[in-house]
């Protein structure tokens, strides 16, 4: 690593680590949010391509409508709001996905309408701070790609191991393990991806942390 | 370093006597399907060797050679599992129970679900057809005439008849036409060491003597699942009112409930491992009989012949409750004042 | 007399079926982000947890099945688009009849009981059902028995991982397995065995 960036990533790393939601802090890896869509439906690139777009759809506006109305609630009223702005930003969403995807809302069932209540959306209830539109906007986009990020590899890795297929193309011939399809594949899978990439973030944070010992 | 100074692994010697025991199954396993079962063998010692140089690696710990829990793990998966099982499954079951469910909890002794269990049950649920169809014994000495066909027939078990084993007929509601003498000696279809009685009752027998089992659990095990049957037969023809007359008839269920199925070998082999065995002797008969009901459940009301590895991971989940319950009992001794 | 029976038979099937053959977590993940954070820390009680969640869910199912009969007429062509809203008011109002429940009750623990309310609300362990009765068209004896079953399920789940952090927070545990990643794979293994039961995947 270079000197400057060096420099740049040990001053930051506390900030780093709390607001990076793509690696440092990634909300399905470190937080867990998410889990049931990545877990259970998302078994093939494609479920996973209408899942990514229902979320980028529906996370960002939901945070910031609530984040204007939740200025002028109690905090004890903020789980409530949550709820009901992901509710109706809900109708539009599946307005847009219909006309876009059609019958391949299909292959994730329920667990479109079922974002409405997933902590990864409305989580940010819980948290007694208020924020500003601009940050809410920031961190919705960002936390939207870190969990898109997991779900597609999480969604190619179940399809190679159970169909030997990537996006519906043969990459070989007999699958190597069906169970990665099934919600217990999709379980231990998780599991194993999520230690790998801790261990990748440890492994960065040292990295970062023996580098600042050898700057000049 | 010479072989003094070398410090064998704490279960080194009872996981020896654990592989000791296995070899006369595997005799009886060449005995009736032919050699394949030997590479079988092979190919998940090999795997399961490498899956634990590759996650004392990963851990950078040093790889102890003597640690040999998952050469018995490995060896007891193929004995469960159907002469004509490819490679591959093989290998995906070895790798999933060393990797996943022995050395992501921490290796020996500290994984809270049975690793055979777990490689088995991952792969029955992922080739259900391959693993729940079974090749008949002693068909393999047909095919061995010295051509090249033949051999390679023998090894492929190519154009066998595979067949269900004996717990299907049972679920359908009839008694499996197999006498007796062939459910001792093994000579029917079905896993291909787990079906000869009389080998896995000598290797018990050798295992109490040497003191590496104890035969709480699996006597419990085993009377539950007996009882139970008695009660309740899959036997169509039997139901309450015919009770006192139909006794012979409940006895010989019971006989293949418990022979069939991999049920005394699981019982001889699984859950005395020693990982996720009770201490407590109280607590080791409550598991055995709650191994015993969730086995029969899950052979009853589930959907795959071995069905006691899935019920075992459901038991594995809760029995730690049971030694802390029993042990948490204040001391009523005598002597003993009680604050 | 054989009407009452034959509904409490039909309530206590599916009440069966939710808890052990589609556990909400174990076969469809209902819940599982809120279940990983309750056992790890021990800041809020997992059973006030469960009972709260249950107590919401068999205030809303019925909310949810009166819904489900109105929005199924053929004239509400719309009804993909505003059902998970009508199932978030469900419940919210179950929310709120709790709520009222724990405050004019003398309780003691009055002011942690508020605290776990929402999150018991805000979960997909109490819209997952809903929308599964729903979408599946159960009838009203099933709706509730399915319902009570995965409450009950969702505890189940509970109890058996909060009996594995034993061996999970184990000090032989590799250490980038610890937390989430060993939760996960815990629980995947216990799918693996509710897998058994059914031999599929369960519909959703």
């Amino acid at each position: 690593m270079k000197d400057d960036r060096v420099r740049y990533f040990a001053e930051n790393m506390d900030r780093l680590s709390r607001r990076d939601r793509v690696f440092l802090n990634n909300p399905v890896i470190m937080q867990g949010l998410g889990l049931a869509p990545i877990v259970i439906p998302a078994n093939s690139v494609m479920s996973a391509a209408v899942l990514a777009m229902g979320v980028l759809l529906l996370l960002t506006p939901t945070r910031i409508i609530a984040t204007l109305i939740g200025q002028h609630v109690g905090f004890k009223m903020r789980a409530v709001v949550y709820a009901l702005t992901a509710g109706v930003v809900f109708i539009a969403v599946a307005y847009i996905m219909e006309s876009l995807f059609g019958t391949q809302l299909l292959s994730v069932g329920i667990y479109l309408p079922l974002l409405v209540m997933e902590p990864l959306i409305v989580k940010r209830f819980e948290n007694p701070q208020k924020e500003r539109i601009v940050t809410s906007f920031k961190k919705g986009i960002l936390t939207t790609i870190g969990f898109c990020l997991v779900l597609f590899i999480m969604a190619a890795l179940r399809e190679v191991l159970a169909l030997g297929t990537l996006g519906g193309i043969e990459i070989f011939r007999g699958p190597l393990l069906p169970m990665a399809s099934m919600p217990a594949g999709g379980f231990i899978l998780l599991g194993v991806v999520a230690a790998i990439w801790r261990a990748a973030v440890n492994a960065f944070k040292k990295n970062v942390s023996l580098g600042v010992k050898k700057l000049p | 370093m010479s072989r003094q100074t070398r410090t064998l692994h704490e279960g080194y010697a009872a996981n020896r006597d654990f592989i000791a025991m296995m070899l006369p199954l595997y005799l009886m396993a060449f005995f009736y399907y032919g050699p394949r079962v030997l590479a079988l063998a092979l190919i998940a010692v090999i795997t399961a060797r490498i899956s634990d140089r590759v996650a004392a690696a990963l851990r950078r710990h040093r790889y102890d050679s003597t640690e040999n829990s998952s050469v018995v793990i490995a060896l007891a998966i193929v004995l469960m599992m159907p002469a004509t099982v490819r490679f591959r499954v093989v290998i995906a079951a070895v790798l999933i129970a060393v990797l996943v469910a022995k050395a992501a909890f921490g290796g020996w002794q500290s994984y809270p679900f049975n690793p055979v269990a777990v490689g088995f049950c991952a792969a029955t649920v992922s080739w259900p057809d391959e693993m729940m169809h079974y090749p008949a014994p002693l068909n393999w000495m047909l095919q061995s005439s010295a051509s090249f066909d033949g051999l390679w027939k023998m090894w492929t078990f190519d154009g066998a008849a595979l067949v269900e084993g004996p717990s299907a007929t049972l679920q359908a509601g009839g008694l499996p036409k197999i006498d007796m003498w062939s459910m001792l000696l093994g000579n029917y279809a079905g896993p291909l060491g787990a079906t000869c009685t009389v080998v896995i009752i000598a290797c018990a027998i050798f295992l109490v003597v040497k003191k590496r089992m104890s035969l709480v659990a699996p006597l419990c095990f085993l009377a539950t699942v007996a009882l139970l049957v008695f009660i309740f037969p899959r036997y169509s023809e039997i139901s309450f009112q015919t009770l006192p007359y139909d006794i012979p008839q409940r006895l010989q269920t019971v006989a293949y409930e418990l022979l069939g199925g991999a049920m005394l070998f699981a019982a001889v082999f699984l859950i005395p491992e020693p990982g996720t065995l009770p201490k407590n002797t109280l607590s080791r008969v409550i598991y055995g009989v709650l191994l015993g009901v969730a086995a029969l459940l899950f052979r009853y009301f589930g959907t795959y012949e071995l069905g006691f590895c899935f019920g075992m991971l459901i038991v594995n989940a809760v029995s730690g409750y049971f030694d802390r319950a029993i042990a948490q009992r204040p001391a009523r001794r005598k002597g003993v004042i009680q604050p | 007399m054989t009407l009452v029976l034959q509904n409490l038979g039909t309530f206590v099937v599916y009440a069966l079926i939710a808890v052990f053959v589609q556990n909400a977590v174990f076969t469809r993940g209902f819940g599982v982000s809120r279940l990983t954070k309750l056992v790890t820390d021990s800041a809020t009680d997992s059973l006030i947890f469960c009972a709260l969640l249950t107590l919401i869910q068999i205030l809303s199912a019925p909310m949810g099945y009166y819904l489900n009969q109105w929005l199924s007429a053929p004239e509400h062509w719309y009804r993909d688009y505003i059902g998970p809203l009508g199932y978030v008011l469900c419940a919210l109002v179950a929310y709120g009849l709790v709520l009222l429940v724990i405050f004019l009750l003398p309780l003691a623990n009055k002011r942690e009981l508020m605290a776990v309310l929402p999150l018991a609300t805000l979960s997909c362990a109490v819209l997952g059902p809903m929308l599964i009765t729903s979408s599946q068209h159960y009838t009203f004896a099933q709706t509730i028995g399915f319902a009570v079953g995965s409450g009950l399920g969702y505890g189940l789940a509970v109890i058996m991982l909060s009996e594995g952090q034993r061996k999970m927070n184990n000090r032989k545990v590799p250490a980038t397995f610890k937390g989430l990643p060993i939760n996960l794979i815990y629980i995947g293994i216990l799918a693996l065995a509710i897998f058994g039961l059914t031999g599929h995947m369960v519909s959703y």
